[in-house]
């Protein structure tokens, strides 16, 4: 079974740069979401094993949104998605309950590695 | 390796060890689900240990040792926190503290300790049976905590470094301490490094598990690790040079240092001969009134000003380093006696002058065993006239005008004025009429005389009244004052005022016939020029009249015996009005020189402790001014 991977960034740019990243790597694209209020709602509807989460965003930003998602699960994967030079954003992400990061611009192969990483982690 | 450097340091933290081994064990009485608490025990009993080890001292070091193996179960929920097992614990507290006592006195800790190891053992080893019936987790790891020097090696591609970095430290602080790291880790966070770092962990997890963790997270392309010490001696040290070196590092950082108590003295002793060599070029200047030279010495009195407040200052210690030590003893006393006390602590952020503090830390612990042991009732008593089983007592400082004012409140008994009067008559303090003249005030204040008690039976502890006289004594020796209030049946009060600091003081001079004498400008509160028939005289004693009250006169002449030389009347007499609480009295003095800033220097043993007389001060011109003790004046303290 695949990996189910809900994309939240309020950049559509992006999350089909993602989309086409994670799918060719074999990926299952459950959801996507642009705002971190609708990233909460949408995961509450899809359950996905992974998020991608970008930090800025309206509403709600993503830190806020792995708070609020940690309240309810504390097993899905989440990987922030940020931009250089917010490292302040990202360790307060991780202290949020975020387990790793990627930068933008992406390397695919570096996203990928470091999705499979945490996955990993979470299968031992 | 030479430590014999480290040995102030030592001592020093090892006290305040102690004195937090003390807080965190009564948190954990209190509390003994709390894990909070333990965690700190532990990490103290740890440090301890690796301190105690490092300096060869071996009686300290296994103690601790066995102290730490014991926590550890508790640590990990292994073992009930029971009532005996905590009383195990601070009996331990107490000998560690004995043991670094000695090493302070005469350099070596040997102490007979093997009972309590024995004890300690005993405890550990009973609870182990318990943990391998609850936990079937075996203990893998020893108990030794092992230092790893990890080198990390990052992805060359790796974006953000100081966030993997970050995560580094975070997973490993997971599985022990991270001791210290090469780049420091302020510049790790500003991702002033190439690759890789190296960092130095205590733990007691294995190799396999550390690099397994730092493999896992992402970008980390390698890790080399090697155990670094073994826990022992010469890697104890190893270790604190370690922390030396982040210390140096880190020196940025450091907002404090240790100063030797002495050498501040000696600061504000010269800080005392520069006031006096101003005041004396403050004469010399006079003579030549020269304009220049007036505004330097402005300019210089400004600066000695500011020296002096922040030579003060720099004494000040917050009260809270001997209220600490408290709230251990009320623990032990109430439960020695059985009795249930609530023991509250006010105000621990008061600060004092060093002197003052160290000399005040043996009579509140008489007045709060007095407290605890006279004052509180036992919970049935309590119980049955309608009060809270656990009774109150709170120490509390604050800050007033000048003083400190330290209260000692029991929501106890009280003190019946009445029987206080009749046990001062038996026992031939006082006569049948001189006790009909006694208020309430006057009859509580009998208790400060030497050997009175009016305790009905003798516990271990001192009667209630003996030790008082010792502690007002103490008090006003620094220059403070004690007042008790009491009500029978709810409780009493001692109000202890203390001033802040000593030593340098603004005074009044003044003369009477020859000699110059100078009063503490915080007594005084009114200068009043009289002629001399305006002096009344009632009851055979010399009074006038000031704002419509009646103010008795002292003639330091008569009170220090001081030659008149006759050779001419004084009409007008400027008299010194001086205030210590209520009580008021005029001084008669012949002339007002001024005010200065004087240097009080203690009197010596041979001509001490003259009535009236607080002690020395060296003058612009060299000469010398017996400073007033305005509080022996007034009459309220027992010399007079």
């Amino acid at each position: 079974m695949s990996i189910r991977v809900l994309i939240v960034d309020d950049a559509a740019f992006m999350r089909m740069m993602l989309k086409d990243i994670l799918t060719k790597a074999g990926y299952e694209i459950v959801g996507e979401a642009a705002s971190g209020l609708e990233a909460v709602e949408r995961f509450k509807e899809v359950k996905p094993d992974l998020i991608t989460m970008d930090i800025t965003m309206p509403e709600m930003d993503g830190i806020e949104a792995v708070r609020n998602i940690r309240k309810i699960d504390s097993e899905v994967k989440i990987l922030m998605v940020s931009a250089m030079g917010q490292q302040k954003l990202i360790i307060e992400s991780l202290e949020a309950g975020a387990n790793d990061f990627i930068v933008k611009p992406f390397q695919p192969a570096k996203v990928i590695e470091i999705i499979e990483k945490v996955l990993s982690r979470a299968k031992v | 390796m030479d430590v014999s450097q480290y040995t102030e340091v030592f001592n020093s933290e090892a006290i305040e060890l102690l004195q937090s081994l003390n807080e965190t064990l009564l948190a954990l009485e209190k509390n003994p689900d709390d894990l909070k608490p333990i965690e700190a025990v532990f990490r103290a009993v740890h440090t301890l240990k690796g301190m105690a080890a490092t300096m060869n001292y071996t009686c300290i070091a296994q103690l601790s040792h066995q102290m730490e193996n014991l926590l550890d179960r508790i640590r990990k929920k292994e073992c009930v926190v029971s009532p005996s097992l905590t009383d195990l614990l601070f009996e331990c507290v107490d000998v560690l503290q004995n043991m670094i006592e000695r090493v302070i006195s005469d350099k070596s800790d040997e102490f007979d300790i093997s009972e309590l190891i024995e004890n300690l053992k005993n405890e550990t080893e009973k609870n182990k049976g318990n943990s391998l019936v609850k936990t079937s987790t075996p203990t893998v790891s020893s108990n030794n905590l092992n230092y790893y020097k990890i080198k990390i090696f990052l992805e060359e591609n790796c974006a953000l470094k100081s966030v993997r970095v970050y995560m580094v430290f975070k997973c490993l602080n997971e599985l022990g301490e991270v001791v210290k790291s090469i780049p420091s880790s302020h510049d790790l966070e500003d991702e002033k490094f190439n690759f890789d770092f190296e960092v130095y962990l205590r733990t007691k997890k294995q190799i396999n598990e550390i690099r397994k963790t730092v493999t896992d997270i992402s970008d980390v392309k390698n890790v080399e690790i090697e155990l670094f010490k073994d826990e022992c001696k010469e890697e104890q040290t190893n270790a604190v040079n370690l922390f030396k070196k982040e210390s140096v590092a880190g020196s940025k950082k450091t907002q404090t240092v240790r100063v030797n108590i002495g050498r501040l003295d000696n600061i504000m002793n010269l800080v005392g001969e520069l006031v006096i060599n101003k005041a004396k070029l403050d004469r010399i200047a006079f003579r030549y009134e020269d304009l220049e030279l007036d505004e330097i010495l402005d300019q210089l009195k400004m600066i000695l000003n500011d020296l002096q407040n922040e030579v003060v200052l720099a004494r000040m210690v917050p009260i809270g380093h001997i209220f600490d030590r408290f709230p251990r003893m009320a623990r032990d006393l109430s439960r020695e006696l059985e009795k249930e006390i609530n023991f509250v602590v006010e105000g621990k952020e008061i600060e004092l002058d060093r002197t003052v503090l160290d000399e005040i830390g043996d009579p509140l612990m008489h007045l709060l065993r007095n407290a605890v042991g006279h004052g509180v009732e036992m919970p049935d008593e309590r119980e049955r006239i309608g009060k809270a089983r656990t009774g109150m007592v709170i120490l509390s400082a604050r800050g007033e005008k000048n003083n400190a004012i330290i209260e000692i409140v029991d929501d106890g008994r009280g003190m019946n004025p009445a029987e206080i009067r009749r046990s001062a008559i038996k026992k031939g303090f006082i006569s049948e009429d001189e006790a009909d003249m006694l208020d309430e005030e006057e009859s509580l204040r009998l208790i400060c005389l030497p050997g009175f008690s009016t305790a009905k039976e003798t516990t271990s502890l001192s009667g209630r009244g003996v030790g008082v006289d010792v502690v007002k004594t103490k008090i006003e020796a620094l220059g403070g004052s004690m007042e008790i209030k009491s009500k029978l049946g709810s409780g009493t009060k001692f109000i202890l005022r203390l001033p802040f600091s000593l030593a340098i003081i603004q005074a009044l001079l003044v003369k009477v016939k020859n000699e110059t004498y100078a009063i503490p400008l915080s007594d005084i509160v009114e200068i009043v020029e009289l002629k001399d028939f305006q002096i009344k005289t009632v009851k055979k004693e010399e009074v006038f009249v000031l704002h419509d009250a009646i103010v008795p006169l002292i003639h330091l002449e008569e009170v220090f015996g001081i030659k008149d030389n006759g050779k001419f009347e004084i009409k007008n007499v400027h008299i010194i009005v001086v205030e210590i609480g209520e009580k008021r009295k005029g001084l008669v003095v012949d002339k007002l020189i001024g005010q200065q800033e004087i240097v009080i220097k203690p009197l010596e043993e041979v001509i001490g402790g003259i009535m009236g007389i607080a002690g020395a001060a060296i003058l612009g011109d060299g000469k010398v001014a017996l400073v007033l003790d305005v509080r022996s004046l007034l009459g309220l303290s027992r010399s007079i």
